[in-house]
């Protein structure tokens, strides 16, 4: 009988493992048609009006969100709300916990690479795929698109690629869905889906400017007097001490690069938000740089480990009118991936900065998990 | 003694497949985990022709697989009904298995190549214990 009862077990636990292996799992299907069959009341809520802002303007509060919704935003009938996570709808709680009333959810891996191959390197994708996933959401140039999401840089990730492409009008909710929360705002967990579009309205990417290759950054580096590559990385990433990811082994920066702060980890913005979480103003970020190596008449291309903090500080400069900065797309991960590229290890600034090639970097220097 | 090994055998298949799903599971929502997942894969194919020795395990995988039920149709008369429910959980899972390594590539399943040789590893534990119980069983007459 024990061994019946065993042998039931056992099969049931190894069957299950499989049929819930890998892919989403009819349980969290359920649960899914489940919410969205539960949206909350918002209708209640009293209309918001909020000033108007610049079509640049990029970080809002969530009163402007909510007089958009309420139909109190003139110009803004042709609108999507969108909330960024990782990959795709299934994968993403925080959405089917709740989102912004009418909002679609957006992935990242929408606009970049996903797998790091040498080829991919966690760049922007090919114009025409970026094109083809905005297209897929209702989503063409001329499209009021609001973002929000946990991560301040994987919402930024996401603006960025949309300016980029050339989407004239991009938001974001400034403090994401704590500040919605914070406002007394209802969500719902009704999951939306909108309809495709078929023509964008201008040749993708409308704005190939605001994106430097790692050639062109290397390049511009030894001969762009002007052009600074300004690392928005960690004080420990930035002295070489670590590479801040458990999948890159070596540290250091691309010879000649500028620090440009921002980062405690290799996974926050904490120098570029405030304690609210919210992303800092113009005024804000110039004190992070108060002694920095650059100037805000210099070229600043962004970059840190992959493109996502590196959006951040892009976004203020953008909303407050620069438009001489771009994202080094690349980033240190990139980098690494040509050993004869030039490295600086340290303070550029101290007798103790060592200048040397990716090739001859010490390995072992990955971030521990 | 045979129940302790039989125990300890069907607890790994189940932790591997577990861990497959856990692998899984947060390589779909962590983004550092999934970065990690492609750092490892890129180093594993580095170093190894990847795509061949996939085919080459599922083939060795099969061929014990089927020694096993030959093996079992010989002496089922003498084998248990749990033996008999192991055998069948054996070849589900070495089906997945192949099913995996046909029909399942990278770009469908982002830890793919971690989550391929834990089921395979599952399969193999499954073999064992059934070629251990037929075995023995041999001994025993």
């Amino acid at each position: 009988m024990k061994k019946k009862v065993l042998s039931m077990l056992l099969c049931t636990v190894m069957v299950m493992s499989l049929a819930v292996g890998c892919g989403s799992s009819s349980d969290e299907k359920e649960a899914d048609t489940k919410e969205e069959t539960t949206k909350e009341d918002a209708a209640e809520e009293e209309p918001v009006e909020a000033e108007a802002v610049d079509q640049r303007t990029v970080y809002v509060s969530p009163e402007w969100v909510k007089s958009v919704i309420d139909g109190n935003q003139e110009g803004y009938e042709n609108y999507v709300i969108c909330e960024v996570s990782y990959d795709d709808v299934d994968s993403s709680p925080d959405y089917n916990e709740g989102h912004l009333p009418g909002a679609i959810h957006v992935g990242d891996t929408e606009v970049e690479d996903a797998t790091g191959s040498e080829e991919g390197a966690y760049n922007l994708l090919a114009a025409e795929e970026v094109e083809a996933n905005l297209l897929s959401h209702g989503i063409t140039k001329d499209t009021k698109v609001i973002l929000y999401g946990q991560d301040p840089a994987g919402v930024g990730r996401v603006a960025y690629a949309y300016i980029w492409a050339g989407v004239e009008d991009v938001k974001i909710l400034n403090g994401g869905i704590d500040a919605w929360n914070e406002a007394g705002y209802d969500l719902e967990t009704e999951a939306n889906e909108r309809e495709a579009a078929e023509d964008f309205g201008t040749t993708v990417p409308a704005h190939p400017e605001y994106w430097v290759s790692i050639e062109d950054a290397k390049d511009r580096l030894a001969n762009d007097d002007n052009f600074k590559l300004v690392s928005i990385r960690s004080e420990a990433e930035w002295l070489g001490e670590t590479s801040g990811y458990n999948y890159m082994d070596k540290a250091g920066e691309p010879e000649g690069a500028v620090w440009g702060k921002g980062a405690q980890t290799a996974f926050d913005v904490a120098d570029f938000t405030n304690e609210d979480g919210t992303v800092k103003d113009l005024a804000g970020l110039k004190e992070v740089w108060a002694d920095c190596d650059f100037t805000l008449d210099n070229h600043l291309s962004f970059y840190c480990g992959t493109g996502w903090r590196a959006t951040v500080p892009f976004l203020v400069l953008y909303e407050n009118g620069y438009d001489d900065i771009s994202v080094y797309d690349g980033g240190w991960y990139e980098w690494l991936m040509h050993d004869d590229y030039p490295v600086q290890v340290g303070d550029p600034a101290s007798d103790d900065c060592e200048h040397t090639t990716v090739g001859e970097l010490p390995t072992g220097m990955a971030a521990e998990d | 003694m045979k129940k302790v090994l039989f125990g300890v055998l069907d607890l790994l298949a189940v932790a591997f497949l577990v861990g497959a799903y856990v692998i899984q599971y947060f390589t779909k929502r962590k983004l550092g985990m999934l970065r990690w997942v492609n750092h490892q894969r890129m180093k594993v194919q580095k170093a190894m022709p990847v795509d061949m020795l996939k085919y080459v395990a599922v083939i060795l995988v099969l061929i014990l697989v089927i020694l096993v039920v030959v093996g079992y149709m010989k002496k089922r008369t003498k084998l248990g009904k749990l033996d008999a429910v192991m055998a069948v959980v054996m070849i589900i899972v070495t089906v997945v298995y192949l099913g995996f390594t046909l029909f399942v590539n990278v770009e469908s399943i982002r830890s793919y190549y971690l989550v391929l040789p834990m089921i395979g590893a599952a399969s193999l534990m499954l073999v064992i214990r059934n070629s251990i119980a037929i075995w023995m069983c041999k001994d025993e007459k």
